[in-house]
């Protein structure tokens, strides 16, 4: 780290109680905190004015298809991992309108464009969540230079991005359907955060990953952490990479993924997905969106709006011959081949950050994870390496 | 100045509001939308809305708003009548898109129905079925739900008179759900929830009140009822007789919900045996 | 006058945002054939006639207020700007609306999006190009351009199939070409109506009647997918090389520039990857269902 270099202090101690000064320094800064709170008995991501609104005292405990949230005796904040929701509804809306004009003569005047985000602070953020905000960062063209051919950055993104600070908590506590580590995620926040923060008995490791995030610290109960602190919270993260409820073997996975294009086992896959959306809409990375146009009837303002939409549904990919991909099987394994193989391509990083909350929130439980060893541990032989003939007795 | 005169509009689309067998409460919602009730008189002239006003104009319609099943010989012969008069005619509600709740006796006898509710069933005149309105006459688009959603009633109304198609999704109330953020009331409760097929349209009503959808918007584009019964039946212990009466409610008689519960029919009697 | 065959893209007009489109006039309607039309647009500000650009093969997305927006290429001559034509087949909301707007009427314009025909890797070779139906008319910027830079390029053949003689769109252009001695038209229908004597059958037949130097010649497709794909079959049969074998896709474009996920091709984002793909470039999924 270029602070460490420079022989700047970038770590120190927190106390438990420090955290509600983290929260207030924040507000006084003017952001807009947010961090985990308890809703319907489910982690998420919300507005906070107070520390004694961060969800503490719960313990998560996940399956494929299934989400609890029981009593912890440890009446702690952070003592649990991810919920439904990722921060990404923060930086790119579920619904938003994007503009709202009219005709007048030959032009158009606008009536409304889209809205000014609001100044973030995200706390809690887990590797896995931090890693998916990078990669939605290339996916909206933040912070890239490169993005002439994809026309301007997304506008309300940037912004968005631009003003926030990101104060990551490194995972202690994976669940049984996390595999950060297999993606390389976590479970410690290597770059990208502005804090870190380590859970520890009566307080927490603090770091500092940018110059806005040292304004934050300089200006906090802090002391100088005891090396059996910094070893405790090593530690502790290392426990939890052996701690992960699963894991994908991602060596060659992108090729594996073109080779099996026609394994059998999509049928299967097809047989259990109900294209309900769900992981979709949960997972911290997918960006599909639909923009509408709808126009007032008394006004006639005609308003262009984007939605989150879902490679899953039987209208995303409709053009005038039909839909494109209008089996569930074929939808399925878009899907799995984007996350886990054609996004490199895209975006020059995998799409899964390994988070599990499409294995959790499928309703039926279908694991990301088991759809890659079986096409791995029982390739298909007959695809012959991703090769075909075609009608025309030629191989491609 | 000799009064009032009330200016003749002539020239603005005629809308023709009609019921047939339900409860009246689709044509409520257009009544209940009180913030753009008055744009919709603004932008269409309702020329036969029996229960907003006792003016009627004669046909043709522009546009037709039917609410109802079809479950008499009367009304059989009446929707004729009605599609003639129209030349856009959308079907509302679950009723008139499913055949209601009033189609379960579909699944049984009339007679018998009717000698247990009526003291003299002979003056009856009922059909065996109650059935859609696209069952009959050619729908040129269909709103689910019971009762619609308003704000999906404006959409289409709005849509047409655009002439763009009216942005009405077909996906799953899932979508909805997640995108408010609701949490999953499946997976984090346990509930046997309908949303994975239904149709969204509600805004995730029910889920966002922490209960389970019940699917009265009906069938989704293309849903997998045999992939969540396996759920609901296995993990969740509903059994094959709870599964046919969720899906047996106000979209009950609407594929794929109807082969569907008939299975599940036929699995509860298999167990009986 | 400075050669347009260039590989680097014009920037996309659009209004404050991205997604806010840019006023256009409709300022003529020409019938190509029953439910086909060609629309002259002129850009209403005068910032947007000077400044826009696009290559052959490019596509603008078309909006109308309050309606919604319809991804349509461009199909006129990329060195006379100041004007845009899209041909469009009205069968959506959205052209439907367009139609309806008629000469006056005014649409919003965002573009040009996507990549081109690979004009640069086409000079000296051979050209052959194969479409159907509306598939010429992304075609049309191109053969302007060869047209106009005649010397660059090697032999020029047009090869065009249409149901029927009424179906050609283009007619009197088609006509034109015909005589013009650098370039070759092969024109083919489905059902010879109206007197025609020229060949009938699938536009693939026409090939029989070229000749094909398979190592200098860059081939061009556009048409229904069957058509792409027996077409870009074929050449790859004669020995054309994959690289050299270009077909232009279409897919749902929602936003234009790879964020929105609709045209998803594989690994490819139709409207910023393609429309145009060499063959080598999509080799593991042409052809293949569900895409």
């Amino acid at each position: 780290m270029i602070g460490a270099e420079q022989g700047i202090k970038d770590v120190w101690f927190l106390s438990l109680q420090g955290l509600g000064h983290m929260i207030s320094t924040l507000c006084a800064k003017g952001y807009t905190v947010v961090a985990p709170v308890v809703r319907d008995g489910v982690i998420t991501f919300s507005e906070i004015v107070s520390v004694d609104e961060i969800a503490s005292g719960v313990r998560d405990e996940m399956g494929p298809g299934k989400y609890r949230l029981i009593d912890d005796p440890l009446s702690r904040p952070f003592n649990y991992v991810v919920g439904q929701d990722s921060p990404k509804r923060f930086f790119f809306p579920p619904k938003l309108e994007l503009v709202a004009m009219h005709v007048e003569g030959k032009r158009f005047v606008l009536d409304r464009t889209a809205p000014k985000p609001p100044k973030l602070a995200i706390l809690g953020i887990r590797p896995c969540d931090l890693a998916a905000i990078h990669v939605q960062d290339r996916v909206f063209g933040y912070n890239d230079e490169g993005v002439s051919h994809r026309c301007e950055a997304d506008t309300y993104y940037n912004q968005a991005r631009k003003q926030s600070l990101l104060i990551a908590v490194n995972c202690t506590q994976p669940s049984a359907t996390c595999f950060c580590d297999s993606m390389g995620t976590g479970p410690r926040a290597k770059e990208g955060f502005d804090l870190s923060m380590t859970e520890l008995g009566g307080g927490f490791i603090l770091r500092a990953g940018s110059d806005d995030g040292r304004a934050i610290v300089n200006e906090l109960p802090v002391r100088d952490p005891s090396p059996s602190e910094i070893e405790l919270s090593q530690l502790k993260i290392d426990q939890a990479c052996e701690r992960m409820g699963r894991h994908i073997d991602t060596d060659g996975l992108k090729e594996l993924l073109d080779d099996q294009i026609d394994h059998p086992s999509w049928d299967e896959v097809a047989k259990r997905c109900m294209a309900c959306s769900n992981c979709t809409m949960v997972c911290p990375t997918c960006f599909c969106s639909t923009v509408t146009d709808s126009n007032d009837l008394a006004t006639n303002v005609a308003s262009r709006t984007r939605h989150w939409e879902s490679c899953f549904t039987h209208q995303f990919s409709y053009t005038t011959a039909g839909s494109v991909r209008s089996s569930l099987r074929a939808r399925y394994r878009h899907w799995m081949r984007h996350k886990l193989g054609t996004w490199w391509d895209q975006f020059g990083s995998s799409g899964c950050v390994g988070c599990g909350r499409c294995i959790t929130w499928c309703p039926v439980g279908i694991d990301i994870t088991e759809q890659a060893a079986i096409l791995r541990d029982h390739p298909d032989a007959s695809n012959n390496g991703g090769k075909r003939q075609t009608e025309r007795g030629l191989t491609v | 100045m000799s009064g009032i005169t009330i200016p003749v509009q002539t020239d603005k689309p005629k809308l023709a509001v009609y019921k047939f067998s339900s409860c009246d409460g689709c044509q409520l919602t257009l009544l209940n939308l009180e913030d753009e009730l008055l744009d919709i008189a603004n932008a269409v002239e309702i020329a036969f809305f029996l229960e907003a006003r006792r003016r009627v104009l004669p046909p043709p319609y522009d546009i037709g708003l039917i609410e109802g099943s079809i479950s008499t010989p009367e009304e059989e012969e009446r929707v004729h009548q009605v599609r003639r008069e129209c030349k856009y005619l959308i079907a509302i509600g679950a009723c008139a898109t499913s055949g209601g709740i009033q189609s379960l006796r579909n699944w049984a006898d009339v007679k018998e129905y009717a000698s247990l509710v009526y003291p003299s069933p002979e003056y009856l005149k009922t059909l065996e079925t109650s059935t859609p309105v696209a069952a009959h006459v050619f729908v040129d688009f269909e709103l689910r739900g019971c009762p619609i959603s308003g704000d999906q009633l404006l959409e289409v109304i709005t849509a047409l008179l655009a002439g763009r198609k009216p942005n009405i999704p077909s996906y799953s109330v899932c979508i909805e759900c997640k995108r408010r953020g609701l949490p999953c009331v499946l997976v984090s409760k346990g509930e046997p929830c309908l949303g994975p097929i239904t149709q969204a349209g509600c805004g995730a009503l029910c889920p966002s009140c922490s209960r389970a959808c019940y699917g009265c918007f009906g069938p989704m584009d293309q849903p997998n009822i045999n992939a969540l019964g396996g759920k609901l039946t296995g993990e969740l212990g509903q059994t094959n007789r709870d599964m046919k009466r969720m899906l047996r409610t106000y979209n009950g008689y609407l594929e794929p919900f109807k082969q569907a519960s008939d299975e599940y029919e036929r699995l509860e009697k298999q167990e009986k045996k | 006058m400075t050669s347009l065959i260039t590989e680097t893209r014009p920037a996309p007009v659009c209004g404050l945002d991205t997604w806010v489109p840019v006023a256009a006039e409709i300022i003529s309607i020409n019938e190509e054939n029953f439910n086909t039309l060609t629309f002259k647009m002129r850009f209403v500000d005068e910032i947007h006639r000077d400044n826009y650009r696009f290559l052959p093969g490019q596509f603008n997305m078309l909006y109308v207020p309050g309606v919604g927006e319809a991804a349509i290429s461009i199909s006129s001559d990329p060195e006379e700007t100041d004007t845009i034509d899209h041909t469009i087949r009205v069968v959506g909301s959205v052209t439907r609306a367009i139609q309806r707007l008629g000469v006056g009427g005014v649409v919003g314009i965002r573009g040009p999006f996507g990549r081109g025909w690979p004009l640069e890797a086409m000079k000296g070779q051979d050209v052959v190009i194969v479409a159907g139906g509306i598939g010429l008319a992304p075609m049309r910027p191109a053969i302007y351009s060869l047209l106009r830079h005649r010397k660059e390029f090697g032999r020029v053949m047009l090869l065009y199939g249409c149901r029927s003689p009424d179906d050609r769109v283009f007619g009197s252009e088609l006509d034109q070409w015909t005589e013009d001695e650098s370039i070759q038209v092969l024109v083919t229908v489905d059902n010879a109506t109206g007197g025609w004597v020229g060949p009938v059958g699938v536009v693939t037949n026409l090939l029989q009647r070229i000749r094909v130097d398979a190592q200098k010649t860059v081939v061009l497709v556009c048409g229904p997918p069957i058509l792409n794909r027996v077409a870009a079959w074929q050449f790859l049969q004669l020995h054309v090389p994959a690289q050299q074998v270009y077909i232009s896709l279409e897919r749902n474009m929602n936003c234009g520039f790879g964020r929105c996920g609709h045209c998803q091709y594989g690994r490819k984002f139709v409207c910023t990857d393609g429309p145009v793909f060499s063959f080598d470039e999509i080799s593991g999924v042409f052809g293949r269902k569900e895409i």
